[in-house]
């Protein structure tokens, strides 16, 4: 692959190292993606466009600072300013991030794969695939994810939770016909007989695809038998699932034993209602306030909680919070927002050069070039795309951009 | 038509008489054999295994497994094999009802079938065409649609209150017929709202029926030179603007086909159900343009299926649709001659999508059980190994043993609502899980293995326990039968090959028979019994083809 003008700047900045010595570094840090469904408008809190004559800004707000991140702050979402006060100096807002489509489909494809089709793995699932083997590497709670190459890595918990069902298997008693349980002594014998049976395959030494086959069969049996052997300490009977924390638990709980290394989760904003406000673009406000009151609570949570290691999981978790789009600076007939190719993107925690806001909207809402060493907007820049965004991720995770993307990782970002 | 195959691997490999003349210099596959390509073609063409006697014709003979392949083309289970092929591909099997149906009066026990066949509308008229033999057109040009009876009590359909199943139905509402782009099952998928004025639906009328995706094209308001953006200059844009003219210029003409199906209200079935033919002149009004079809003007949405059926990319995206399909990879450009070919198959045959199917069947990409030595980087695309899909899972395990995981009306590995595990199983949704699992993870190993317990566990107690006859798949053996008999090595033997399509080694042979051993030991014969199954339902040779 050619290295393109921007991949070239950062071989100064010493982010891309020779493939070789970065399989060798690759970073065990976590991710947690929440991902807003249905595009933020990403002048109610992240773009104080104050002044300019080409955007409607919601009434009442106005520019503040806390923490270092420059912000729209209003009386009706004060978990906002409550959030960035104590968690501002972990945060890094990027600012002017293009995803070049204006369908949901189209843009939330691309901002989690950088690709245009359906047949890639989206950033987390290469995250997960290319970490130290775990159990449950790519935890989906909810939300679009995307998977060719590293689709073994994908574990979905089911809408109705029904991962659990299938552990405990009281998903048998959902049946029209009766269905009689296996006797665990058949149970550990099929395990046994199996893995074997996946061992003489490995064994064979296939090649192409066979060879893909085969490791990830061996190894989907072998989680199999690590998580049905942990079961206990994934069962969540009775748990709510009402908040961005208690809903991700799965995850939580599995990051806490070290079988996890990535983890989404959608968000709908208030009342499941999503975040698409092509009409009352006032429910951007209640989303974002509902939102930043929950993400202040899943800092809390992992900050109380260890991993493996003792270390606290906010020491070694990225969060990232995205949407697919912006919207557009002006209000329609509907008192809404269309959709808008610019937009803004959150990263906290773990390996995240905090406090500062990189990257930048003009006046009329639009993306503004950056210097990806600094953060700075200057005209001198290049657009940060979907891919700088994915570059940046796989970056912090220590694993080369170029072999996934053209794009090149915000060396401001990352600490 | 007739022509040249790449070169065959192996003594006992069918000899196709492939009408696909594509020239390889030499064929970097190891090409599958008769037994196991009679099965892979079985599973794509009836979601089942062969029966045993079809195996054991094409192991005689393996020329024979053309001859059964034409067969299982006109096996009306083909029909609901292409329903999930196109819906998976279209993203069209999805289960969450586009309206509330309790608000819509629907009955709860009628809430999943009615979501689900009113996306599957579009898919049961495509699979109707093909199995039917009639010319491909018809799919764009039909005067009639399939319906169903929970399908008729909401939609203006005048499909019978008793109907079982799909049958041809009309609509009652006046609407034009054009085939699939008259459904409302299509446009129930494809939703639209005031700032994308029907242009969503007409990208996916590209992008499915011609493979030209407007989408595809990056858009960027960043590089428009203009002051400002609200509703006005918005609108003045995609006439004006170079960038956005170039596809809004035929993007929305074709947009404008549509408007019959403009709905002002979301939740209300008289909206979302019915077309509108006073809306149609709305285009006007709302897009600034008229019906046409890429530069040449429309009549409306009556003449659209007949305008796309002359197109020539209308073919050509059918055979690459059905290849991809078959192939279970997206075609590429090294794909070129060869999706030439099959256009041609397609359009020598009056447009017959079976001599299309059939000429998939045997080009080497679909026969391709493994690479060779020293194949090559762009051999490492071909799927040597294919996983059966969730629907194909349940299908064929129903068929051997008579289980069929259903609960309350919901066909549980074929969804995802309800508490299915259509998605965990590897399957997709066609909304957030977009295309299969290409390799086996932990939930699909986890659901596999479930599912084979029912099955196996269903299989045994009816067979053994009840003495019934069942599917007849332990029909060698009863409870009392000690491994040592020669009669129990011949169950195996059989289950082996039936499952499996391939003969069992003596070592194979050896170690089940030692876990029956271990386990009868233990738990008794019953257990033992579904301890073999349930090894032989997650085999790697059985949960994939």
């Amino acid at each position: 692959m050619l290295l393109s003008r921007r991949r070239l700047g950062m071989l100064g900045a010493g982010l891309l190292l020779p493939r070789q010595l970065l399989a060798q570094q690759t970073s065990q840090r976590r991710f947690l993606f929440v991902f807003c469904n249905g595009g933020w408008d990403q002048t109610t809190v992240f773009a104080p466009l104050f002044g300019s004559p080409y955007v409607d800004m919601d009434g009442g707000g106005e520019e503040a600072e806390a923490g270092g991140i420059t912000f729209v702050d209003a009386e009706d979402r004060p978990s906002v300013r409550t959030f960035f006060e104590r968690w501002g100096e972990q945060t890094c807002l990027l600012n002017g991030l293009e995803v070049p489509a204006i369908s949901h489909d189209q843009c939330m494809r691309l901002i989690q794969t950088g690709r245009r089709t359906d047949n890639g793995d989206d950033w987390a699932a290469i995250l997960a695939g290319r970490g130290d083997v775990l159990e449950l590497p790519y935890v989906v709670v909810s939300g679009p994810a995307y998977s060719s190459a590293h689709s073994s890595a994908v574990v979905r918990i089911g809408s109705d939770r029904q991962l659990a069902k299938l552990l405990d298997a009281s998903a048998f008693d959902s049946s029209d016909q009766p269905i009689m349980a296996m006797s665990e002594t058949a149970d550990e014998a099929v395990a046994a007989f199996l893995q074997e049976r996946a061992a003489e395959l490995v064994g064979a030494q296939p090649t192409g695809q066979e060879a893909r086959f085969a490791d990830a069969y061996a190894r989907s049996l072998d989680n199999l038998a690590g998580v049905r052997g942990g079961l206990g300490e994934l069962a969540l009977d009775g748990a709510v699932f009402d908040t961005l924390a208690s809903s991700l638990e799965v995850a939580l709980k599995s990051m806490e034993l070290g079988k996890t290394r990535c983890a989404l989760i959608r968000d709908n904003g208030l009342w499941a209602q999503g975040w698409d406000t092509h009409q009352k673009n006032e429910y951007q406000a209640l989303n974002f306030d509902l939102l930043f009151a929950q993400l202040d609570e899943l800092m809390l949570t992992l900050a109380s909680r260890t991993g493996p290691d003792g270390a606290p999981l906010s020491e070694t978790t990225t969060v990232v919070v995205f949407s697919e789009m912006g919207r557009q600076p002006k209000l329609n007939s509907h008192g809404g927002k269309h959709h808008w190719t610019s937009t803004s993107a959150l990263f906290l925690g773990a390996g995240i050069a905090g406090g500062q806001v990189v990257g930048g909207f003009d006046e009329r809402s639009l993306s503004r070039p950056m210097d990806f060493a600094t953060g700075a907007p200057t005209s001198r820049g290049v657009l940060a795309d979907v891919d700088d965004f994915g570059a940046t991720l796989l970056a912090l995770a220590d694993i080369d951009p170029g072999a996934y993307t053209h794009g090149a990782p915000i060396g401001a970002i990352v600490k | 038509m007739f022509g040249v195959i790449g070169l065959l691997i192996g003594c006992a490999e069918p000899v196709a008489p492939s009408p696909v003349t594509v020239q390889r210099p030499s064929s970097p596959y190891v090409l599958l054999d008769g037994p196991r390509l009679l099965r892979r073609i079985r599973l794509d063409l009836g979601g089942r295994l062969p029966d045993v006697a079809d195996l054991d014709v094409v192991e005689a003979d393996p020329d024979q497994v053309w001859t059964l392949a034409d067969g299982y083309l006109d096996d009306p289970l083909l029909g609901d094999r292409l329903v999930e092929l196109w819906g998976e591909r279209w993203g069209q099997l999805r289960d969450d009802p586009l309206i509330g149906t309790a608000e819509i009066g629907v009955a709860e026990e009628d809430a999943f079938p009615f979501a689900r066949s009113s996306f599957e509308e579009p898919l049961r008229l495509m699979a109707h065409v093909a199995v039917n033999d009639l010319p491909w057109d018809e799919v764009v040009t039909a005067d009639y649609t399939l319906g169903t009876a929970p399908l008729a009590r909401l939609w203006p359909l005048d499909t019978p209150a008793d109907a079982e199943g799909w049958v041809i139905s009309h609509y009652t509402d006046g609407r034009p017929m054009s085939g699939i782009l008259s459904s409302n099952g299509l446009w129930w998928r494809h939703i639209t709202d005031e700032s994308n004025a029907n242009r969503g639906r007409a990208a996916a009328i590209s992008r499915l029926l011609l493979c030209e995706d407007f989408l595809s094209r990056p858009i960027s308001f960043s590089a428009l030179d203009v002051a400002a953006v609200d509703e006005a200059s918005a609108a003045a844009a995609i006439q004006d603007e170079p960038a956005c003219a170039g596809c809004h210029s035929t993007l929305d003409p074709l947009a404008a086909n549509l408007f019959g199906f403009w709905w002002f209200e979301e939740h209300n079935i008289s909206e979302i159900g019915y077309y509108h033919a006073e809306r149609e002149a709305l285009s006007d009004e709302i897009l600034g343009t008229r019906p046409g079809w890429f530069g040449q003007p429309l009549g409306g949405l009556a003449d659209l299926g007949g305008a796309l059926a002359a197109d020539p990319r209308f073919s050509r995206c059918t055979a690459e649709h059905m290849a991809a399909g078959l192939w279970r990879r997206e075609v590429d450009l090294d794909d070129h001659d060869q999706i030439t070919a099959l256009t041609d198959v397609l359009e020598d045959s009056d447009r017959q999508l079976k001599a299309l199917l059939g000429a998939i069947l045997r080009t080497e990409d679909y026969r391709a059980g493994g690479l060779l030595a020293g194949a090559g980087v762009a051999a490492d695309r071909a799927v040597t190994r294919r996983m059966l899909s969730p629907d194909q899972l349940s299908d064929a395990l129903a068929a051997l043993t008579g289980f069929h995981w259903t609960h309350l009306g919901v066909d549980m590995m074929n969804a995802d609502t309800g508490g299915g595990y259509r998605v965990l199983a590897g399957g997709a949704d066609g909304e957030l899980v977009r295309s299969p699992q290409t390799d086996p993870g932990l939930t699909w190993a986890l659901t596999t293995r479930r599912l084979a317990e029912a099955a196996a566990g269903y299989a045994v107690d009816n067979e053994l326990v009840a003495e019934a006859e069942g599917a007849g798949l332990l029909r060698g053996v009863t409870l009392e039968t000690p491994s040592s008999d020669p009669a129990f090595t011949a169950q195996l033997s059989a289950l082996h090959w039936r499952l499996l399509a391939r003969r069992p080694t003596e070592a194979w042979l050896s170690s089940v028979t030692a876990l029956w051993d271990v386990v009868e030991d233990k738990a008794g014969a019953e257990q033992a019994w579904v301890a073999v199954l349930v090894v032989l339902f997650s085999d790697p040779d059985f949960v994939t083809y």
